[in-house]
C-alpha cells in the first residue's frame, strides 16, 4: 500500500536518502527506527507529498506521487493523516476550530451539525473532555496539545497514519493512551500505521514490523522479534536495552 | 479599560526599571574588570570580530547609497532654493556628519548585531547554558555581557567614522561626474558647514547608540520565557525597541548638541 | 569570499522576488479572505501606531533643527518650512520611519512566521487541506503592505507638524509662517515620491519580512536568524530603493525643467 522504490533525496550538499525501497502492507503497524537526523521524518513527508524525491518513486495507495500537484495531492491528503512532533495547533483558533480545520478544508460542503459530530466522537477516543473545545491552544498542556493535534488528524477518517516522534516529551500516562489507541486503530479500523520514534519500548510491544534506517538506507527490516536476535550491530544497540526490560536478561551475551 | 491601560504601564515600568538596573550593573562591571585589570581581552577581541567586521561591508554599502541619494536630494533642493548647488557638499557632508552617519550605522548595526545577541542569549537561557555558567560561578554579565558592550561601542564609532569617510568619497565622486564638480573644491567647501565638532558629535553620538543597542539586546536575552516563541519574540524585541531607543535618543542628542 | 556574498545577495533577492510573484498569483486566483486581510491590517497598523507617531514627529523636528541652523547662517530662516518639509517627505522622513517599521512591523512578522514554520504549523496546514499561502502568507503580506504604506504616510505628515512645533517653540519661525512657506517649496512632485517610496517600502517590508519567516530554517535558533536577516535585508533594500526612486525623481524633474 506503501511503497518506495530507489528514492534519492538530497538537501544541499548532504544526501539524506540514498536509494532507499521498502514496502509497507494495509493494516501495518511499523515503526521506522535510526540515529537522530537520519531522515525518518523526511521519508513521512515523502509520503504525504510535503516533500517530493529528487529521483525514485513514491507509491501511495496504488498512486505515484513523485510529480503530483497540490491539487492530486489532496485527494492523497484525505487519505493520509500525519500527526506532526509539535502540536502545530493555530494559536488564533479556538480547539474546535484546529479539530475542524481539516474537514472543512477538504469536505466545505458538510453540514456544520455533521462536523460538530465527528469532532465529539474523537474527542471521547482521546480522553479529552467537550468543555476544551472552546478554549486555545495556549491554555492547554503540552500533553493535551498533543491529544487534539491526534483527534485533528483522525477526525479525517484516513486509512494511514503517519506519527512522527508522537510519545516524545509525554509522561508514561500519555504515553500510553496514545500507544494503545494506535494499536487499537489498527486492529480495529485496519488503519495503516508509520511511526517514527525512538520509544524502543513501545516498538517491541505494538509493531508489526520494524525498518531500521541507516546511511540513508534501510538496514534491517523484520518483526520486533527479527530485530531482537539480529545479527546487526546496529539494531542490536537500538535493541538491547528495551529487549532487556520485556524478554529479560536470559539472553545477556 | 483603565485597568488595562494601568496594568500595562505597570509593564513598562519594570521592564524599563530592569533595564536600567542592568546598564547600571553593568557599568559597575565594566569599572571592576578595568581598574582590577581583569578585563577579557580574548573574548572582547573576538566580539569586535564578529560585531565590527563582519558588519563592515553592510554599513559601508548603505552609508554610501545614503551619501550618494543626500548629493541628489540636496543638489534638487538647493537648484531650487538658492539657484545654485555649489554648498551641495557642505550640506550633505554636514547631515551624513550629524545625522545619517551614526544613525543609519546605528540602526543597520541594532538589526545585524542587537538581534544576533538577543537570539544568542535567549538561546543561552532556552537551553539552560545560562544556568550552568552560574553554576562555574561566572557572572552572566561579566562573561557575556561586557565584551560585547566594549565590542559594540568600538564598533559603532569606528563603523560610523569609516563609512562616513568612504560615503564622503563616494559623494565626491559623484558629484565630479553629475553635477561637474571638480573634487579638489568638493573638499574645499566640505568644511564651510561641517566644522571639527561636528566629528566629535558623531562620535558621540555613535558611542551612546553603540551603548543602548547590546544593553537592550541582551535585556531582551536575559528576560526571555521558555519555550519555541522565546528566542524570536527575544529577537523582535530587541531589534524593535533598540531602533525606537535610537531615533528617540537622536532626537535628543540633536536637541541637546544643536538646539540649546 | 565576496563572491559567495554576492552570490547569496543575488540568490536571496531572486527567492524573495519569486515568493512575492507565488502570492501575487496565487491571491489573483483563489483570492483572499478580506475579513482576515482587514484583522491584520487593523492589529499591525494599531499596534505600531504610537510608534509610528513619535517617530515621525521626531524626524520631523531633527530636520527642522539641522536646517535651521544652515539656513541661520544665510539668513534665509523664512525658507525654514518648505525646506525642512521638503528634506522630509522626500527623502528622510520616508527612509527612518521605514527604518523603525522594518523592525516593528517586518521583524514581528517575520518572527511570526518563523515560529509557525519552526513548529510545523505551516506543514500542518498543507496536510490539512489547506494552501498555506492563501491562508496565512497572502493575508499578513496584505496586512503588512497596506499597514505600512498608511503609517508611513500618517509619520509624514506628524513628521510635518513636528516640525513645525519645534521650529514654532524653539527656533522662532511661527508656525503660520513654516506652513506657507511649504507650498512655495514643496511641488507635487516631491509629495508624489514621498507616496511612492511609502508604496515601495511597503512592498518590500512586506515581502522580506514574509519571504524570510516562511523560509526559516529548524530549531530555535532558526527564527532568531530570520528575524535578524529579515531586519538587515530590510534596511538595505530600503536604502537602495530610495536611491533608486529620488534618481527617477530627480532625472524626471530634469526632464521636466529644462
Amino acid at each position: 500500500m506503501i511503497e518506495f522504490k530507489n528514492v534519492i533525496k538530497q538537501f544541499g550538499e548532504k544526501q539524506v536518502l540514498r536509494g532507499i525501497s521498502f514496502t509497507i502492507n494495509e493494516g501495518e503497524i511499523v515503526f521506522v527506527i535510526g540515529k537522530s537526523g537520519i531522515g525518518k521524518s523526511v521519508i513521512l513527508k515523502h509520503i504525504i507529498g510535503l516533500m517530493r524525491p529528487d529521483s525514485g518513486e513514491v507509491w501511495v495507495e496504488g498512486q505515484e506521487l513523485s510529480h503530483f500537484s497540490e491539487r492530486q495531492l489532496l485527494a492523497i491528503r484525505k487519505r493520509v493523516g500525519m500527526v506532526f512532533q509539535y502540536p502545530a495547533l493555530l494559536d488564533s483558533l479556538t480547539i474546535f476550530d484546529n479539530i475542524a480545520f481539516g474537514i472543512r478544508a477538504m469536505t466545505p460542503e458538510k453540514a456544520e451539525g455533521l462536523v460538530h459530530q465527528a469532532v465529539k466522537e474523537k474527542l471521547g477516543l482521546l480522553n479529552l473532555h467537550s468543555d476544551v473545545l472552546a478554549r486555545f491552544p495556549s491554555e492547554l498542556s503540552y500533553g493535551m496539545q498533543k491529544r487534539v493535534s491526534l483527534a485533528r488528524t483522525l477526525v479525517l477518517n484516513p486509512s494511514c497514519l503517519l506519527f512522527d516522534e508522537p510519545t516524545t516529551g509525554l509522561d508514561p500516562v500519555n504515553t500510553n493512551t496514545v500507544n494503545d489507541l494506535i494499536l487499537r486503530l489498527s486492529r480495529a479500523l485496519k488503519v495503516t500505521s508509520v511511526v517514527v520514534s525512538h520509544d524502543m519500548h513501545c516498538a517491541l510491544q505494538i509493531a508489526d514490523r520494524i525498518l531500521l534506517l541507516d546511511q540513508g538506507v534501510v538496514v534491517a527490516d523484520g518483526t520486533p522479534a527479527d530485530m531482537v536476535y539480529s545479527e546487526n550491530q546496529l539494531a542490536a544497540q537500538f535493541m538491547r536495552e528495551a529487549k532487556e526490560k520485556i524478554y529479560g536478561n536470559q539472553d545477556r551475551r | 479599560m483603565i485597568e488595562a491601560i494601568g496594568v500595562r504601564c505597570l509593564i513598562l515600568w519594570e521592564g524599563v526599571f530592569a533595564l536600567v538596573s542592568l546598564f547600571l550593573e553593568t557599568v559597575y562591571e565594566l569599572f571592576l574588570q578595568i581598574f582590577c585589570a581583569r578585563l577579557r581581552g580574548r573574548e572582547c577581541l573576538l566580539q569586535c570580530y564578529s560585531i565590527a567586521v563582519q558588519s563592515l561591508p553592510v554599513v559601508v554599502f548603505s552609508l554610501t547609497f545614503t551619501s550618494l541619494l543626500m548629493i541628489l536630494e540636496f543638489s534638487y533642493h538647493m537648484k531650487m532654493v538658492l539657484r545654485q548647488d555649489s554648498l551641495v557638499p557642505a550640506f550633505s557632508t554636514m547631515l551624513m556628519l550629524r545625522e545619517l552617519g551614526p544613525v543609519v550605522t546605528c540602526v543597520l548595526l541594532t538589526s545585524r548585531v542587537g538581534a544576533s545577541i538577543a537570539a544568542e542569549i535567549a538561546t543561552m537561557k532556552v537551553t539552560e547554558q545560562l544556568d550552568a555558567l552560574r553554576q562555574l560561578s561566572l557572572d552572566p554579565i561579566e562573561f557575556l555581557i561586557i565584551p560585547r558592550w566594549i565590542a559594540s561601542v568600538l564598533a559603532a564609532v569606528c563603523l560610523s567614522v569609516i563609512s562616513i569617510g568612504v560615503a564622503i568619497l563616494a559623494g565626491a565622486s559623484i558629484a565630479s561626474v553629475s553635477l561637474n564638480y571638480p573634487v579638489g573644491q568638493f573638499f574645499n567647501t566640505m568644511f564651510v558647514f561641517a566644522r571639527f565638532t561636528d566629528f566629535y558629535d558623531c562620535m558621540i553620538k555613535a558611542a551612546v547608540f553603540g551603548t543602548l543597542i547590546p544593553i537592550i539586546a541582551c535585556h531582551h536575552g536575559l528576560r526571555c520565557k521558555l519555550g519555541a516563541q522565546a528566542v524570536g519574540n527575544a529577537t523582535t524585541a530587541a531589534v524593535v525597541q533598540g531602533t525606537m531607543c535610537i531615533i528617540g535618543s537622536d532626537f535628543i542628542l540633536t536637541y541637546l548638541l544643536y538646539a540649546v | 569570499m565576496a563572491i559567495k556574498i554576492v552570490v547569496d545577495l543575488v540568490r536571496e533577492t531572486g527567492a524573495t522576488i519569486l515568493f512575492l510573484l507565488v502570492v501575487i498569483r496565487t491571491v489573483a486566483r483563489h483570492g483572499v479572505s478580506m475579513s482576515q486581510v482587514v484583522d491584520q491590517i487593523y492589529v499591525i497598523g494599531f499596534r505600531s501606531l504610537p510608534t509610528t507617531i513619535m517617530a515621525g514627529s521626531f524626524v520631523g523636528a531633527i530636520m527642522a533643527i539641522q536646517i535651521n541652523l544652515q539656513l541661520r547662517d544665510f539668513g534665509a530662516q523664512a525658507f525654514l518650512g518648505g525646506l525642512a518639509t521638503s528634506v522630509t517627505i522626500r527623502n528622510v522622513g520616508p527612509v527612518l520611519i521605514a527604518f523603525m517599521l522594518s523592525g516593528k512591523v517586518g521583524a514581528y512578522t517575520s518572527a511570526e512566521l518563523g515560529t509557525m514554520r519552526v513548529t510545523e504549523q505551516i506543514d500542518a496546514i498543507r496536510c490539512l487541506g489547506t494552501d498555506p499561502i492563501q491562508y496565512i502568507i497572502a493575508p499578513r503580506m496584505i496586512g503588512v503592505v497596506v499597514s505600512s504604506f498608511l503609517l508611513l504616510i500618517i509619520g509624514l505628515m506628524v513628521g510635518i507638524g513636528g516640525g513645525m512645533a519645534v521650529s514654532e517653540y524653539h527656533l522662532g519661525i511661527s508656525a503660520q509662517n513654516y506652513i506657507q512657506n511649504i507650498p512655495r517649496l514643496v511641488s507635487w512632485s516631491s509629495v508624489a515620491t514621498g507616496i511612492v517610496k511609502s508604496f515601495v517600502f511597503g512592498v518590500l517590508i512586506g515581502a522580506i519580512a514574509c519571504y524570510k519567516g516562511y523560509s526559516a530554517s529548524e530549531g530555535a535558533a532558526g527564527v532568531g536568524r530570520c528575524v535578524k536577516r529579515t531586519a538587515v535585508e530590510t534596511l538595505v533594500s530600503i536604502i537602495v530603493a530610495d536611491f533608486a526612486i529620488s534618481s527617477v525623481s530627480a532625472f524626471w524633474h530634469e526632464l521636466a525643467f529644462s
